[in-house]
């Protein structure tokens, strides 16, 4: 029996009919949010290897609050052998035992009537695929 | 009150709107509906007014053909199908000519026998029923599941809460209890009887809430929820009233505490102790039919829950809290502020989310764990969260007022006129603020737009969680 709240779960779906490429799976997070992880994107010509999962957390409050931070596989580098950058650190373990490199950007005027999980995906994904 | 009670609950703004309307002065009859919210508990039934839809005379209260006025066809039609797609009770009201006593009359009775089992199945089985208005009287029967319901009162919210009855012998009498000698002086026995009839909620029985459980249950409160997840420790003995040491070595919660002072004080008192947090949903539903709630937690989501408990289900809130700001490099004291913020279901009302006290960042990292916290690079803020540090005379100069503004408020001691604002002390300073109230119209818990959680009861979630299984 699903103990999400009815907004994440309606959040889980819009996801993947935004994303139907690729796989939407989550974990519940024991307080009716989810740990969330989109599968097989192409994060951009910067890192190695190109291609990841994003993961994020609705919480039990979506869709009042910002969905941030996003994780990336763990073992991306840049291909050009600097430092991640800003707005990327980790690896760090942001829940259970998965292991990830943390995409941090804030939506600081976050409005739900505007912004949605998917959206603030897309949005992240734009951002790393121009670094 | 018995179980399957039913009271209607206003706020101040919309019975006066309503009085206005139905006595201009021309003692004659008229009429609106009053679309509500609908909650439902152990001790009965509450609708809670949302809407008053005042019926213009002669195109939707229209004289009858069976008795004095009727409502329009179309008119009933409209708001039947609008309470339907919004889960809403629909509830007619007219007024007689009466003053402090009123009853339906003969063909009011029959219309309700005749109209409102077919009425219900346009509402698709949600609660219908009528209240008949005296100028300080009213008179209620709500068809619900097939059976005619009768309204103990009606409960208008505002600086005063008062409560209208159909009778005044069906207002609660108290007897003579020496033990409240000095308080009947005060009070009366009307005042006494109100506050034994009441049930209140404390969120957080550390040191601002163990003060009000023990100054509630000293007033004579009928019956006192208390909520925290929370042991006593030893350093939060110097706080928590009537705490001892062999508490800590039991680890004992806070509410169990909370109900043993609670029962020293008023053995007669009915105490429901809830070792558990408001967070979650279940346990938010058991403050659903109390008559206040007070706020000494110090959480941002327990604010928020509060909150919209206050607004959706029509409870008038009282929310405590110091805060003191220590100079992180000298450990000097910066400031020492013992705040009080009334919150009751009404414009300027104090709705904390439009005060700008349930901010969205904090709530999002109130859901991070502390490794989670670390780990995503956040620093603690300048801004400590209300009601930290706790020192128990910052907590009584805060509680107090909220203690005080509820006794007056319930008991009708208020004077006409009177605002009830916010407050803050400085202490360092020995200033102290009163603090206005924001309110704007969008607020999905405090505003009216379709959508919003006002009034609307069981009809919309509380922002809280959902346990997991095996949680």
């Amino acid at each position: 029996m699903s103990n999400l709240t009815p907004l994440v779960k309606a959040a889980l779906d819009e996801l993947q009919a935004a994303f139907p490429d690729n796989e939407v799976t989550h974990t519940e997070d024991g307080e009716g949010g989810a740990n969330v992880t989109v599968s097989g994107f192409d994060i951009g010509p910067a890192f190695s290897p190109r291609e990841s999962w994003v993961g994020f957390r609705l919480t039990y409050q979506h869709p009042e609050i910002d969905v941030y931070p996003h994780f990336i596989r763990p073992d991306v580098v840049r291909v050009d052998g600097a430092q991640l950058g800003e707005g990327l650190s980790g690896p760090m373990t942001p829940w259970g035992t998965l292991q990830a490199v943390q995409v941090s950007r804030r939506t600081n005027a976050w409005d739900k009537t505007r912004d949605t999980a998917s959206i603030k995906l897309g949005k992240v994904l734009e951002w790393l695929r121009t670094r | 009150m018995a179980k399957n009670s039913l009271t209607v609950r206003m706020v101040e703004s919309d019975y006066k709107a309503l009085l206005k309307h139905v006595f201009p002065g021309d003692r004659d009859e008229h009429g609106a509906i009053l679309l509500c919210g609908v909650s439902k508990s152990a001790k009965g039934l509450r609708l809670l007014v949302r809407k008053v839809v005042l019926a213009k005379d002669g195109i939707d209260f229209i004289e009858s053909r069976r008795g004095y006025r009727e409502f329009s066809a179309r008119f009933i039609s409209k708001w039947a199908m609008y309470c339907a797609e919004n889960g809403l009770a629909y509830i007619s009201v007219h007024n007689h000519g009466a003053d402090q006593a009123v009853e339906f009359s003969r063909n009011d009775l029959q219309s309700h026998e005749r109209a409102y089992p077919s009425l219900q199945e346009l509402v698709k089985g949600n609660p219908v029923g009528a209240i008949v208005l005296g100028k300080r009287s009213a008179a209620g029967r709500v068809l619900v599941k097939g059976k005619f319901l009768v309204m103990d009162k009606l409960t208008v919210l505002g600086t005063r809460v008062n409560d209208v009855f159909s009778h005044p012998s069906k207002r609660p009498r108290g007897t003579e209890d020496s033990m409240y000698d000095r308080q009947l002086r005060m009070l009366g026995q009307t005042g006494q009887a109100i506050l034994k009839n009441l049930k209140v909620g404390i969120i957080g029985l550390g040191g601002g809430g163990s003060l009000q459980n023990e100054w509630l249950s000293r007033l004579g409160v009928g019956s006192i929820v208390s909520v925290d997840p929370d042991i006593v420790k030893k350093h939060n003995r110097p706080r928590i009233v009537g705490s001892t040491a062999k508490d800590v070595a039991a680890k004992r919660p806070k509410v169990e505490v909370a109900k043993r002072v609670a029962k020293q004080a008023n053995p007669d008192i009915d105490c429901q102790p809830v070792f558990d947090d408001v967070t979650f949903e279940e346990i938010a539903l058991k403050l659903t039919d109390c008559d206040a709630i007070f706020l000494a937690g110090d959480t941002y989501a327990s604010r928020q829950v509060f909150n919209r408990l206050v607004h959706q289900y029509l409870i008038p809130g009282f929310h405590v809290g110091a805060r003191v700001s220590v100079d992180k490099q000298t450990k000097a004291v910066d400031s020492v502020r013992a705040e009080y913020r009334v919150v009751i279901p009404a414009a300027k009302g104090g709705c904390l989310e439009c005060c700008g006290l349930v901010p969205a960042e904090k709530l999002r990292l109130e859901t991070l764990s502390d490794s989670q916290r670390r780990e995503q690079n956040y620093t603690d803020s300048d801004e400590e969260e209300l009601a930290e540090p706790s020192v128990i005379t910052l907590n009584v100069l805060s509680g107090a007022q909220a203690a005080n503004d509820f006794l007056m408020m319930f008991t009708g001691l208020f004077d006409d006129g009177v605002q009830l604002a916010s407050q803050r002390h400085e202490l360092t300073k020995r200033q102290f603020f009163s603090v206005g109230h924001l309110s704007k119209a969008e607020c999905e818990t405090c505003g009216r737009r379709l959508g919003s959680a006002f009034a609307m009861g069981d009809g919309a979630r509380l922002p809280c969680k959902i346990r997991g299984a095996g949680a």
